[in-house]
């Protein structure tokens, strides 16, 4: 089999996604996804891989993954030809598996699971359209005055946190993210916050406790935008209710300053999705800077590069979740590494996505039930781009052929 | 307070015969203007510069470099990207510093600080005239059939006439140069082994220029990241005797322990790397004690507020720095001004084919090199501009963002 043609697909009502179609000889058709910025990934992906990609064996991922990081002047840590090497590295093991006529976690080994929990992440999906700038979402005005949608949980857990808490216990979702201390960051530029503001922060957390007690687990999410004496407030005021995690608690590029956190309290500190290549998560793994790592198959390299992130943790006895606030493709990828690898326990979804975004892109979503997901059944990755997504006026489709 | 100089304009120039650079101009209201580059994979820095990084900036007070290299930084997700991001906010960065000086009627050294000493050692790095050795015709240097395209062919005599190559830089004033005769064989097995063969071939350019020359001439050992930590270390081992300058990048940048293993393993000093960016990556390096000495890129690195950052927290670990360049004029520039402020500064990569050919044809000066020194002029800024002859090329292609 041969690589034919490389497309990169965006669309001008979400800039942060970039998609990547691999087209072979065969007739299949291999789908990868990154986001973030996407400009760059996009322009790294044609203009380096698509001309070494083409008349290639699509089957031989490890070496074609090698050969991208050779035309990619990188080390370790996130970066556009990561998210390039991400994209199409998905792209390639989905052509794997159609062609073995397996799912990626089959062509990976097999499954230790068949269904994995999810938790719901709280973000509406205009989160979607530009969220990781300064402040996650929360400082007003958003980009895009369209209405909201029926899910409205960034609002929900700001306002009214009981409510969407029981909300999801209703979908019998038993799990939840949010990250109501986002807002304080501008006033310094995470540098300090204040007793008041951790206070009210505090409070959707609290809101959640007093409705529903313990029948949901919490998750709180400060996106590493705060230094460590901030941190160490924030997570210690955390104690009183108990979260499952706090996440990125202060910036992935401390390695030092996560594990001096993680000492000076007895909550889970997990980290941290945005970094690229195993390498990057050797120092955090082997000083217990984290006791849940979080990586995000559209940013760390793809299933190649997931895989033996996950398998270290595994040998240092950390559990290992996959990260979804970003994409229909990213969503199925980390199902399928829930199945395949033992250390997984739990899926990140963002339902806003899932119903008000994700349907109108690709042409099937992961089977969901009563807050659980499902081991997909269809070859490769289990989804495909919908062809009235691809005929949009919005959507640009950008080939590089042979 | 002074009037804040906004941003009004963001150019890039990218030029047919140097592929693989991006420049970049940026204007300000007050009629100045700034440059910068930066190498390697360039469709997405210049995406990035255009779709991204321009919406960020154009409007912006240009006084504000600190400010805007946080903000560049965690663009991407919350990524501080080592990546295409950071050599686009690299280039940037450069640029706003030239502004900087050129505002303020300084040069960049005075800017950062005045000067440590009035010229800067260089050593050569001994590279050919094409940009990258990019032939099209894919001759290899120091093949049979290879013809020299001038006197300063060096990575071709590197090979071929090492000991003619050490005379002639010799007489041209060099006291040290750098070579990577190791890097030919890695591709026959990716950098996993390296046969006895390969190694005593690879050594010889080193034994011949040392028993010719003795202390006369150094000789680096660049070994380009190329191999596994088994093979480095053999290499290590047996280019020791020929008393190196250094190694460098011995094994790949992405594991400082791998590299802490090698430089315990060598008594001759390890260096690293050019391609390491950010204060937090090199961080890390030192902590680990991985290296005795710093290198970096003023165009990969995070422009000149980051090495001279990274410069600064070496010197708190005791570690010299020494600026790279193999890449283009104005980040050679801006690391000889650094290279001259840098208390802890002991020499600087210059190239001498390029110093002598293409570099003369992008900017309007150049450090000036003078019996193994390098020093600049005290005109404001960088003290350097495009030349009339680059930016009238028909092998230009500019695109501009403004406000």
């Amino acid at each position: 089999m041969r690589i034919t043609k490389v497309e990169t697909i965006r669309t001008s009502n979400i800039p942060r996604w970039v998609w990547v179609q691999i087209h072979t000889d065969s007739g299949l058709i291999g789908l990868g996804e990154s986001t973030a910025v996407s400009a760059p990934t996009e322009a790294h992906i044609r203009a380096e891989f698509a001309p070494y990609l083409i008349g290639k064996d699509p089957m031989q991922v490890a070496q074609l993954h090698e050969g991208m990081q050779s035309r990619s002047r990188i080390g370790p840590n996130g970066s556009a030809e990561w998210r390039a090497i991400s994209a199409v590295d998905l792209a390639l093991w989905d052509i794997v598996g159609q062609a073995t006529n397996a799912p990626i976690y089959q062509a990976l080994g097999g499954k230790v699971r068949d269904s994995v929990p999810i938790y719901n992440t709280c973000a509406d999906w205009r989160y979607a359209v530009r969220s990781g700038t300064t402040s996650w979402g929360l400082s007003a005005p958003t980009i895009h005055e369209t209405p909201p949608g029926k899910y409205d949980d960034l609002q929900g857990f700001l306002n009214d946190a009981g409510s969407v808490a029981e909300s999801l216990l209703d979908e019998g979702i038993k799990a939840m993210k949010i990250w109501p201390f986002d807002q304080f960051v501008p006033k310094t530029n995470g540098q300090h916050i204040s007793a008041e503001d951790v206070n009210k922060g505090m409070e959707p957390f609290r809101k959640i406790r007093e409705r529903v007690g313990n029948k949901i687990e919490v998750m709180a999410e400060l996106h590493g935008m705060w230094n460590i004496p901030s941190a160490v407030k924030i997570v210690n005021a955390l104690e009183e209710v108990a979260p499952y995690w706090v996440e990125d608690v202060t910036s992935a590029d401390n390695v030092e300053g996560l594990r001096q956190v993680q000492e000076r309290t007895h909550l889970t500190v997990l980290g941290n999705e945005t970094l690229a290549s195993a390498e990057a998560y050797l120092p955090m793994l082997s000083s217990g800077a984290i006791r849940i790592l979080m990586f995000d198959t559209t940013f760390v390299g793809g299933f190649t590069e997931a895989r033996k992130v996950m398998s270290l943790a595994e040998a240092q006895k950390v559990p290992a979740t996959p990260h979804d606030c970003n994409g229909p493709v990213n969503l199925f990828a980390g199902i399928h590494l829930c199945m395949h690898a033992p250390n997984a326990f739990i899926q990140e979804t963002t339902r806003a996505f899932i119903h008000e975004v994700y349907g109108r892109v690709v042409d099937r979503l992961p089977r969901i039930q009563n807050g659980i997901v499902y081991a997909p059944t269809d070859p490769g990755i289990g989804t495909a781009l919908r062809a009235d997504f691809l005929a949009d006026p919005a959507t640009v489709i950008t080939a590089v052929e042979g | 307070m002074a009037k804040s100089p906004i941003i009004v304009k963001i150019e890039t120039f990218r030029h047919g015969e140097y592929p693989r650079l991006v420049f970049v101009k940026i204007h300000t209201d007050d009629g100045l203007y700034g440059i910068g580059e930066t190498p390697g994979s360039p469709e997405p820095v210049h995406a990035f510069i255009h779709a991204d990084a321009a919406e960020y900036l154009l409007g912006k007070d240009a006084s504000q470099l600190d400010w805007h290299w946080s903000n560049l930084a965690k663009m991407a997700g919350g990524m501080r990207s080592r990546g295409a991001e950071m050599r686009a906010l690299s280039a940037i960065d450069i640029a706003l510093w030239d502004l900087f000086g050129k505002r303020m009627g300084q040069p960049t050294y005075n800017m950062l600080g005045g000067l440590s000493r009035d010229k800067i050692k260089v050593y050569a790095t001994c590279v050919g005239y094409p940009f990258y050795m990019n032939h099209s015709d894919g001759r290899r240097p120091g093949s049979a059939e290879y013809v020299p395209e001038g006197p300063y062919d060096d990575a071709h005599t590197s090979m071929v006439d090492p000991v003619g190559l050490a005379e002639s830089l010799y007489s041209d004033g060099y006291r040290a140069m750098k070579i990577w005769p190791f890097s030919q064989f890695a591709e026959k097995t990716n950098g996993q082994f390296i046969s006895a063969g390969d190694i005593e071939k690879g050594t010889e350019p080193f034994r011949l220029i040392h028993e010719a020359m003795g202390d006369q001439m150094e000789v680096a050992v660049e070994m380009t990241q190329s191999w596994n930590l088994p093979s480095a270390i053999k290499i290590a081992q047996a280019v020791t005797p020929y008393k190196p300058i250094w190694f460098e990048d011995a094994v790949q940048m992405d594991n400082f322990d791998a590299l802490a293993q090698f430089r315990r393993a060598t008594n001759i000093p390890t260096i690293a790397s050019e391609g390491v960016s950010t204060r937090w990556s090199f961080r890390e390096m030192f902590v680990s004690q991985a290296t005795d000495i710093c290198m970096f890129d003023l165009g990969w690195v995070g422009g000149i507020s980051e090495a001279k950052r990274v410069s600064t927290m070496a010197e708190s670990f005791g570690i010299p720095i020494a600026p790279h360049d193999c890449v283009g004029p104005v980040a050679f520039m801006a690391g000889v001004h650094l290279s001259l402020n840098a208390p802890n500064a002991f020499i600087q990569e210059a190239v001498r084919s390029y110093n002598a050919s293409w570099y003369k044809d992008v900017v309007t000066a150049l450090p000036k090199i003078e019996n193994g020194f390098a020093s600049v002029s005290d005109a404001p800024g960088l003290g350097l501009d495009f030349t009339d002859k680059f930016l009238n090329s028909d092998q230009l292609t500019v695109r501009v963002s403004e406000l």
